[in-house]
Parts: C-alpha cells; structure tokens; sequence
C-alpha cells in the first residue's frame, strides 16, 4: 500500500480531524420524500431535484425547483438537514420518490435510484428501504453504482420481524447498511459485527429541519442513516479517490463502539 | 345509522374474540408507549387506510370509525407507504423548539401492519402531553405488537376462508345427494364430468 494513498491517510487521520481538512464537494443525492430547500439550513446546498411522478402506471421523472418545497411529507427535508449540517461539503441531489401517490411506489423508487446512479452521485442516502419482491431489479443496479464507485448508505427497516426482510438495498453487501443505536456523539459510527447490517448511527434527533422552515425532532433508522451518508460525503471530500470497499474499512477502522 | 367497521373486510365481526384482541393490543399500544390514544386502521378494497378502532376516548371512535386515511397523508400515511414505523413530533419555528408552529397532537406514532410484506393496516398512539416525545422504545413496542395484531387479522382471514372452502364442499356433497336421490342413473355422468374437471387441475382421483 503506498504511503500517499487516501486510504493510508484516512486509515491514519481520526475522524474528528476529517472537518480540519480541505474538503472537496461531494454530491450526496437524497432519495426520499423530497427536501425543502428553501429551508433556513438547507438553502443553497440543493444543486439539483428531482420528483418521480406516476403518469399510466410508470414512473416518470421530472424536474423541481432546487429551491424550493418539494418534501411531500417531511421526512426528506429532516434526512437532508442532517446530511447538511454534518457534511459541510455536501452538495444535495433531491430526488424525490415517496409522494401522495402510494401506487407504483417500489417502481417510483427503483426509477430515483437509477436516476441517482445516472448522475453518479458520490453518496447515496436511502434513509428508506424497498420490499424484498424488489431485490432482483435493485440488485444489479446497486452493483453498477459499486463498479463506478457510488457509495449507498441505506436504512435497515424499523420492523420487528426480520422474516419481512430488513430492506433492500440494505441487505446487499454494496450498501453500507444502518440501523440505529443510542449514541451521543452525533459524528460516529457503531460498528455491529456478525450482523448483516453492521453499522449503526444515532437515530434520535432533538431538532431536525422540517418543511415550511422550522424544527421537529425525529426517531428512526431513516435519521441514523444520513448520519452515516453524511460522514462518508466528509471523508471522500477529505481524501478524494477512495473506493467504496476502502470506504467501509475506514468506516470500520474509525468507530466509536462494536456492540 | 352507524358505520360498519372496516374489519369487516378481514371477516373480524364486532364483539368477535379476535376483534377483542386487535382492541386489547390497540390499548396495549397505547399504554407501553404511554399515549393518550390510539387507533387500527386498515387497508380497504380502494386502497385507502380507515379507521376501524380506536383507545382511549370513546367518542373519537364514534367521529371517526370509517372514515379515510389516503395512503399518501400525514405519519400514518407514511408509515404505510415505506411499511416501516414513523413517528412524528410537533413542528417549532426555531431549533431551541421553544415557539410552537404545527397544531394538533404532540407526538405520533405510526406502526404498519405486515402480512408477509403486504400492507393490511396501521396502529398508531398519539400524545397531547405538552412536551411529550415518542423514542426509539416506543417505536419498537409499537412495531411488534402492529405484527401480533397482522398475525391475528392474518389467521382470521385464513379461518375464513377455510370455512367458506367448507360450505362450499358441502353445497357440491347435497347437490350429489339430491341427484343420487331423484336421478341415480345420471351419477356415472356426475363422476365423469367431476373427474374430467379434477384431471384438467391435474389433481389425481382414486
């Protein structure tokens, strides 16, 4: 391993260093409910967004205002804020999937993921998770997002009974999958060993932002997961040029706890 | 006149045992979680959630048994479109959360109903306790008490269907009779045409 790779610096860095560094923009794209980018915290950080529309059964994607509402239900703008207020370097790609329209939503998602990795965005927040009747159409594009070097962060369900299954693309080994823990510290990573889902985050959020520009607090693995985004957008803008897999290992190398 | 109760659709009868049940984990619900009240609603034939029960003040239940929930609404609504528990909280203009801005309830709970992964209901808890927040405990009390009450919605609709398998063999078994008493001679023709039609399913006959 060569001395000046990102990895070994990385590796070397602590985590809490990573902000001290000069960070590189990284494009996290949001995959969910949409964002309010007119939101006090999130304004200007929106570069682009997108909603995904069924029109005769098939999803369809349309452009938005990056400007403005576009969160059909709040879940997307306190997953966004998140990701802006831990990865300063973070440039957010909206895509919203999860709207008033229920019909065709596992096809309307399928159809923002593959838009996500259309653009190549570096991150990918999924702080939502599809059935797994989907699993054979998700799969191969999440392995096209890995060969191009795409990381997909994705949320385990908050379902008791795994049998249901605990999310796709969260299940796949090309996501670095999360599930929520108490932690303090919001910037760090809990590693679950043994587990499908091995990393965890803090999921409980006193204050998160909500559409319409103010503040709700939020519970969930949806809330751990762009905790998690949020760090990896920080350490690929700190040492540019890691690979997903590297990605994991200093995820892995860097956490605060294994429980 | 009073609405019929949307459990209907899942052959749960009002005072039955197993509407009793899906009540006692309704209120289960709400006091593991420490609500004020709370709700079951389920999915109907349209593809809409409604109200089908409801804890805690009698005369919401009267308000609001069968009334529509569109899929795409509020925390409910959520919970039932990513089939994973949600929880809401109320609104506040700023990040000390010291000036209110959203009315209504002051915190939500949304736990799905999963048969499988198909959809058939939602329980929710709410809170108007000033102050007061659903967490992460809740959310998983929630979650698995919503799939005990799917397991009971599910084995009722099996029973229900089991039973009308059976009135439906015994309706073939009197027709039989009916012939073998007024036309004995046609029974050969019976047999043959119930054969025929047991081979085209690709069911063996002895």
């Amino acid at each position: 391993m060569r001395e000046n790779s990102p990895l070994v610096a990385a590796l070397a860095t602590p985590l809490d260093d990573w902000w001290s560094r000069d960070l590189a923009p990284v494009e996290v794209a949001v995959i969910d409910s949409g964002v309010d980018a007119s939101h006090p915290d999130i304004r200007g950080r929106v570069a682009a967004a997108y909603a995904v529309v069924m029109e005769d059964g098939r999803p369809v994607l349309q452009e938005a205002p990056a400007d403005a509402n576009n969160d059909a239900f709040g879940h997307g703008t306190g997953v966004a804020g998140l990701i802006a207020q831990i990865a300063p370097n973070a440039r957010l790609v909206d895509i919203r999937v999860l709207g008033a329209d229920n019909r065709g939503s596992g096809a309307g998602a399928i159809r923002g993921i593959e838009e996500a990795v259309h653009r190549r965005s570096r991150v990918v927040n999924l702080s939502l998770a599809l059935n797994k009747s989907y699993n054979e159409q998700v799969r191969p594009i999440c392995e096209v997002a890995w060969r191009q070097e795409q990381v997909f962060v994705a949320a385990k369900r908050n379902v008791p009974i795994e049998q249901v299954g605990i999310g796709t693309p969260a299940e796949f080994a090309s996501s670095i999958s999360v599930d929520m823990r108490k932690v303090d510290a919001l910037k760090s990573v809990v590693y679950q060993p043994g587990r499908i889902i091995a990393f965890a985050a803090r999921g409980e959020h006193a204050a998160v932002p909500a559409p319409g520009g103010g503040y709700t607090s939020s519970v969930g693995s949806s809330f751990a997961t762009p905790v998690v985004s949020a760090i990896c957008a920080v350490m690929l803008g700190a040492f540019p040029g890691l690979l997903p897999f590297e990605v994991r290992s200093v995820l892995r190398h860097h956490v605060s706890g294994v429980v | 006149m009073k609405e019929p109760s949307p459990l209907r659709y899942f052959g749960v009868t009002p005072d039955s045992r197993e509407e009793q049940i899906l009540r006692l984990l309704i209120h289960a619900v709400v006091e593991g979680v420490g609500g004020d009240e709370g709700s079951l609603l389920v999915l109907d034939p349209s593809g809409d959630l409604r109200f089908a029960m409801t804890a805690g003040d009698s005369a919401s239940e009267q308000a609001l048994i069968g009334q529509r929930v569109p899929i795409g609404q509020g925390i409910t609504g959520l919970a039932a479109q990513t089939r994973d528990v949600q929880i809401g909280a109320p609104t506040f203009r700023d990040v000390r959360q010291t000036e209110g801005k959203s009315e209504g309830p002051e915190a939500v709970l949304a736990a799905p109903m999963l048969i499988d992964d198909r959809l058939v209901g939602v329980v929710t808890a709410v809170s108007f306790t000033e102050g007061k927040r659903f967490d992460a405990h809740s959310a998983m009390l929630a979650g698995r008490l919503a799939s005990v009450a799917a397991v009971v919605v599910e084995q009722t609709m099996q029973t229900a269907a089991m039973g009308a398998g059976r009135s439906q063999a015994l309706e073939v078994h009197q027709l039989v009779d009916r012939i073998a008493e007024g036309a004995p001679e046609q029974l050969v023709q019976v047999a043959s045409i119930l054969s025929s039609f047991g081979a085209a399913l690709g069911l063996r006959t002895r």
